[in-house]
């Protein structure tokens, strides 16, 4: 068909192909320190905040900050840019080894090599999130006075309202969040109004 | 594993075209690349599951081209495909009633739908197998040929009496 030779005789000005990382290992360490650049940029950027970090600690791939007064954040639902559809076998190669998952069936997400999920749990919305523990600052929270941080067993229970920096997406105020690391993965629960007491009952049924 | 080249003997001769593709479902070059970049990643991830005596270039175009349409939609930009027809130069120059003719061409190919101007664009400009196409689209070998089949019906009708 003459459509189809016009077709392949097109001489297309393709955009010249960029040169590729193909020892994508490296990218990692770079991408976490731009995540942490980032985290901390918006931070010192809101001057109400500027000078005014109380502390500032580690758990698992999370770097908590206390400041004086929350930098403004939208509220946005859980389900926001949770990034593109995986399959499990997918999830596998983020998290280099199988999902930590609740007792339901789940869609499972990805974005920044962050692994997410959302169910429900007495009727109310909870997101789930796991990545490789251990890379400090892939994931930043950012906590006012108000916002109570307790020990829990492996983890941190945050109840309050709170900054949450997730990569390659702006920040958004969080509610009450349970951080755990279990079995090399950083875990991450969150609900608008989750209770201590569930997020720890959910914290011991996903396998 | 053993035996097996690495990584990056395998995707290399792949490179140009697996960005082509990203380039033709995002239609934005920086998109391209950050798909494809994001994409290598993840085959680098899932490579110890590759098995060796498969192709590695479907097996590459579809880590890449899924990227691409996450990244199309994420991103949600819609811009014209950004196809340049080159410049005639040099030897026997086509007329130019050629190159409008090249340049209708084009404009009719962006009139398709994603799904019509990408199996074409698969087969005709990369060149792309059956197989490839198939792979790279995440549709059936079937489906390959009756949608580039109904993609021809279409240009063609938008290209007018020249086809």
């Amino acid at each position: 068909m003459d459509l189809e030779r016009d077709l392949r005789s097109l001489a297309i000005a393709w955009p010249e192909t960029p040169v590729f990382d193909l020892r994508p290992q490296r990218r990692r360490w770079p991408f976490a320190v731009a995540i942490v650049f980032a985290a901390l940029a918006a931070a010192f950027a809101v001057p109400q905040s500027r000078g005014a970090i109380l502390d500032l600690f580690d758990f698992g791939g999370v770097t908590i900050e206390r400041v004086h007064a929350l930098p403004p954040a939208q509220e946005r639902p859980l389900a926001d840019g949770l990034g593109s559809v995986i399959t499990a076998a997918q999830a596998k190669d983020y998290l280099g080894r199988k999902p930590l998952l609740p007792p339901v069936r789940v869609t499972l997400y990805e974005r920044a090599d962050v692994v997410s999920m959302l169910f429900t749990y007495a009727g109310r919305p909870v997101l789930l999130s796991e990545f490789r523990g251990g890379a400090s600052g892939i994931l930043k929270k950012i906590v006012g006075p108000a916002t109570n941080i307790e020990a829990v067993p492996d983890g941190v229970w945050l109840q309050g309202a709170h900054l949450y920096l997730f990569p390659q997406a702006p920040p958004r105020l969080a509610g009450n969040v349970l951080l755990l690391v279990r079995n090399g993965l950083t875990v991450r629960l969150e609900g608008r109004h989750l209770s201590k007491a569930e997020a720890l009952t959910i914290s011991e049924r996903i396998r | 594993m053993e035996g097996r080249p690495p990584f990056e003997d395998l995707v290399r001769p792949h490179l140009e075209t697996a960005f082509r593709v990203a380039y033709l479902i995002t239609r934005n070059a920086a998109d391209a690349e950050d798909a494809t970049q994001d994409a290598l990643v993840k085959a680098w991830r899932a490579f110890p599951r590759f098995r060796a005596e498969a192709p590695m270039r479907p097996w590459l175009l579809q880590i890449v081209a899924n990227e691409a349409r996450n990244r199309r939609r994420s991103e949600g930009r819609r811009g014209r495909l950004a196809l340049l027809v080159q410049a005639s130069s040099g030897g026997a120059a086509p007329s130019p009633e050629d190159d409008v003719d090249r340049e209708q061409l084009v404009d009719a190919l962006e009139q398709l739908s994603d799904e019509h101007r990408e199996v074409l664009g698969c087969r005709y400009l990369l060149d792309l197998s059956e197989e490839e196409t198939a792979a790279a689209l995440g549709i059936a070998h079937g489906t390959v040929k009756s949608r580039t089949a109904r993609a021809l019906e279409q240009l063609k009708e938008a290209y007018g009496p020249r086809a």
